[in-house]
């Protein structure tokens, strides 16, 4: 037993003194690079282009050149074409990083956005379901995939690689501050692992925005924020407004929830932010489905209310040709009959994508009662262009229309002679609105002049 | 306590350099074998899943390499510059990190050239070098260890590649075969003289694409058919990896051998001149079970030769499957016969999918058969229908099945050879599909 514990602890004097002998300062002067060597030349102009783009200012690596192990080792991903390089990493710069860097500051952009993107040619395919446009990795590593595909710099396309980075970056955010509570508590129960299985229709109605979505909150979270920035809040709200009550009332506190958490996290105005996404979107990428003019042929938007005594037309200015036209049909309606009814307000009423109802609202100079005059029109509004034109029809029966018709000639000598004598743009104007009015207003421009303009608060 | 007081330093390598010196050592070397070919290389490879394809490249010592390929009219007639690296993985890599004509082999997406969905063609775009020799260099394959062998270029190799004239050069192989329909050669066999036909397939299709197959009637009865891979390289149609081994001669490339004479040669350097017949070497219904094993349908394919009332009864199961008429909706489709020769038999398979023919059920029935000296079969039921979804879209093709004598006949059409089923009693009923 003796003889026993003394080889034991010969033994233990052993293994501590091999533990503490070996000096460590050989391992430390490894080149680890020169161990495995895979240096590619960066030596073209796009080479340098990234250089000078994103690893001087941001300190991030693009890898467009094929490297089996940053994609999945089990799956033929092809690489990318040079030439579609370029184009890529600007969306991702002027649809990415430069929108966060205007709204969060340097500071922000610089230590929270991912380091390392990666870029492939063909999308990467698991064994099973979609094909992927992107995925992310070790909160540093977004990899981007279909580079050459034929559609690949469509507008459709770039705003679902943007959803892809957007999405990414929220699980980052998540990584920097956690998400809310309160989110995790809205579609609680609602979760569900078996989320592929599960349509798209049957967790809208519950109150997500995919069925991915359903999967957990972390991804529920992410996907909200991304959807709201890149599909935009109208969509968000048709979205809204088209699912169940239950449903409804959870993506409306998501998005209260997502709001407030880009707030007291990081001071970020997310409606800011989220006008700035969608103006790019809009402007720059062109992305059909986020335009006002997609919404009025949706029917999204029930009613417009002009107002011309509101104080939005001073700050933001109205076309003096619509005013004088409301102003004359205001004060040629007072003189024709001794209530002197005068005009409350305009109401633009878009009872589908082509019949349109313009709503006067009067009322007695001694006040009482509020009466709607109502004048029949046709509305064409091109979903591409935005171009829109209106047509005066036959007006219908019914009591609204016959109080219109008390002043028909008035209306078609002002209102109506304005309406059908251009060709308008609809948009979200006036442009300079502050974030959080973005898509509650809008209207028309007469084409080619930006000024010459009349616009509303929308309605539901 | 001298086994583990070890300084690190005293490490004693195997050779007499480090590791990362003598991998750095092996990538230079890779890369200026490739750079120092001043006229570029010739390169062959084949795909596990098709055939084997040809290209020219050269190589500079920025990391560019100017493609041209076999692949496609375009990738035949313009030079394509992409990127590549020599680096340290497994072993020595080559990898075509940009995209290049190569790639298109290694694409998962269907589209792109063909390839099988998620597979491609089972082709690589990484190598590891093996070897070299004065005038050649041989990498494998990182994942599917196929061969891509290069071969110095000459001034006039490389300018004709450079200048779009290899897609010429292609095109007068192609319309040889085009033209001769039915080329063979003579094959001296124990005193006989033996007709091999031979086929060359320059589609770019996966299982039979690309291949070259030489196909014999021996006396005894016995059809005798191989096989290999091809590329096409300026001036020659080359047999890949082993070559084609037929009647114990290995036969390894066709070149011509004056105007408008294609020659078959062996590994002995002796030539067969390649002839025309008017008809068929061998009846394409000798070769069911030995050389072809299958007829295919793809989804809402009519392919040239089928005439209108074939139309309908193939169409009748592809326009019967998005429709709900079997009482599902199916958004992808096939129908394929089976040969099962030993038995005398004949399978036909309705194939339906859900999701565009990832996964997906099969509706089978069979035939028993006889056939005459003339090729023309009779069929009668075996099994009945079973299995999947589709019996009620497939009614129509059995009945044609059951009710008329058939024969088979080879159609081409463009770069592909499809068979031609054709009703005897009706003659304006024939419909075409694709041979594998």
């Amino acid at each position: 037993m003796k003889k026993n514990f003394l080889k034991l602890t010969w033994l233990l004097f052993i293994i501590l003194v091999g533990l503490g002998g070996c000096r460590k300062e050989d391992d430390l002067n490894v080149d680890i690079p020169s161990m495995n060597p895979d240096e590619p030349l960066e030596n073209t102009a796009l080479d340098q282009w990234l250089t000078t783009t994103f690893l001087d200012p941001y300190n991030m690596d693009v890898v467009y050149r094929y490297n089996r192990y940053y994609g999945d080792v089990a799956r033929n991903i092809t690489p990318p074409k040079v030439e579609n390089v370029q184009p890529m990493m600007q969306i991702v710069l002027d649809g990415f990083i430069k929108i966060y860097e205007e709204i969060a500051g340097k500071t922000f952009s610089k230590s929270y956005l991912p380091k390392e993107w990666v870029l492939f040619g063909s999308n990467s395919y698991p064994s099973s379901g979609s094909p992927l446009a992107g995925d992310a990795a070790a909160g540093r590593r977004i990899r981007l995939y279909g580079l050459n595909n034929g559609d690949a710099f469509s507008p459709g396309s770039i705003a679902g690689k943007l959803q892809v980075v957007h999405h990414e970056f929220t699980h980052i955010l998540n990584q920097l501050v956690a998400m809310p509570t309160d989110f995790e508590s809205i579609s609680k129960r609602d979760y569900s692992a078996t989320w592929s299985t599960l349509s798209r229709d049957s967790t809208h109605k519950l109150g997500f925005v995919t069925s991915y979505a359903s999967g957990s909150a972390g991804e529920d979270f992410a996907e909200t924020v991304s959807y709201l920035l890149i599909n935009g809040q109208p969509w968000y709200d048709y979205w809204a407004n088209t699912s169940t009550a239950e449903g409804r009332a959870n993506l409306i506190a998501k998005e209260q929830s997502a709001i407030s958490y880009f707030q007291t996290g990081f001071g970020i105005d997310f409606k800011v932010l989220q006008k700035t996404m969608q103006t790019y979107l809009k402007d720059v990428i062109k992305v059909d489905g986020i335009s006002f003019a997609y919404w009025l042929n949706q029917n999204l938007y029930k009613t417009m209310d002009i107002n011309i005594s509101d104080g939005l037309y001073l700050t933001y200015g109205i076309s003096a040709d619509f005013k004088k036209a409301y102003d004359d049909f205001n004060t040629q309606m007072q003189a024709r009959y001794t209530a002197h009814y005068h005009v409350d307000y305009l109401q633009f009423i878009f009872n589908s994508d082509e019949d349109l109802v313009v709503r006067a609202y009067f009322t007695a100079a001694s006040g009482g009662t509020q009466y709607a005059g109502d004048y029949a029109f046709k509305m064409n509004v091109d979903q591409q262009s935005g171009a829109t034109s209106f047509t005066k029809v036959d007006q219908p029966d019914g009591t609204t229309y016959s109080n219109g018709n008390l002043f028909l000639d008035l209306f078609e000598s002002t209102i109506q002679q304005y309406l059908t004598s251009h060709e308008f743009m609809a948009d979200w104007i006036p442009d300079e609105l502050p974030a959080d009015e973005f898509t509650t207003i809008a209207g028309f421009y007469v084409n080619g002049d930006k000024n010459d303009k009349f616009y509303g608060t929308l309605g539901h | 306590m001298a086994l583990f007081s070890c300084k690190k330093d005293s490490y004693i390598a195997k050779f007499n350099e480090k590791p990362q010196q003598r991998a750095g050592e092996q990538i230079q070397l890779v890369k200026d074998i490739l750079v120092g070919a001043k006229d570029g290389w010739v390169a062959t490879t084949t795909t596990d899943l098709g055939g084997g394809y040809g290209f020219y490249m050269q190589f500079d010592a920025e990391e560019n390499v100017v493609t041209v390929a076999d692949l496609t009219a375009t990738s035949q007639s313009e030079p394509l510059t992409s990127r590549y690296r020599v680096k340290q993985d497994m072993g020595t890599d080559l990898v075509f990190d940009t995209f290049t004509y190569l790639s298109m082999l290694n694409d998962p997406n269907s589209d792109v050239f063909g390839g099988a969905l998620r597979d491609g063609f089972k082709s690589d775009i990484e190598f590891v070098y093996d070897h070299s020799s004065d005038d050649s260099i041989i990498f494998i394959g990182v994942r599917y260890r196929n061969y891509l062998k290069m071969v110095k270029a000459t001034a006039a190799q490389k300018a004709a590649y450079m200048n779009g004239s290899f897609k010429d050069d292609v095109d007068q192989f192609k319309n040889f075969f085009l033209t001769n329909k039915n080329a063979y050669f003579d094959l001296e066999v124990g005193g006989e003289s033996l007709k091999v036909e031979t086929v060359v397939n320059s589609a770019n299709s996966l299982d039979v694409g690309k291949q070259v197959s030489l196909a014999a009637l021996f006396p005894n009865g016995n059809v005798i058919s191989q096989s290999a891979k091809f590329a096409y390289t300026l001036g020659s149609i080359n047999l890949l990896d082993s070559a084609l081994t037929f009647n114990d001669i290995t036969f390894t490339h066709f070149a011509w051998a004056g105007s408008n004479k294609l020659t078959l040669y062996d590994d002995a350097n002796n030539a067969y001149a390649i002839k025309n017949s008017d008809v068929p070497i061998i009846p394409l219904y000798k070769l069911w079970g030995s050389k072809y094993n299958e007829m295919l349908s793809p989804f809402k394919q009519i392919f040239p030769g089928t005439s209108e009332s074939g139309k309908e009864i193939l169409n009748f199961f592809h326009l019967n499957m998005e429709n709900g008429y079997t009482g599902y909706g199916f958004n992808s489709a096939y129908l394929k016969f089976v040969w099962n020769v030993v038995n005398k038999r004949l399978v036909l398979n309705g194939f339906s999918s859900q999701n565009g023919g990832q996964s997906g059920w099969t509706t089978s029935c069979s035939y028993d058969y006889t056939v005459d000296d003339q090729g023309v079969y009779s069929f009668v039921q075996h099994d009945g229908f079973s299995g999947g979804y589709v019996q009620k879209a497939m009614t129509e093709i059995n009945d044609f099945m059951l009710n008329n004598k058939i024969k088979f006949e080879y159609y081409a059409g463009g770069d592909t050879i499809y068979v031609q089923m054709i009703s005897v009693d009706d003659p304006t009923i024939t419909m075409t599909f694709l041979l594998s």
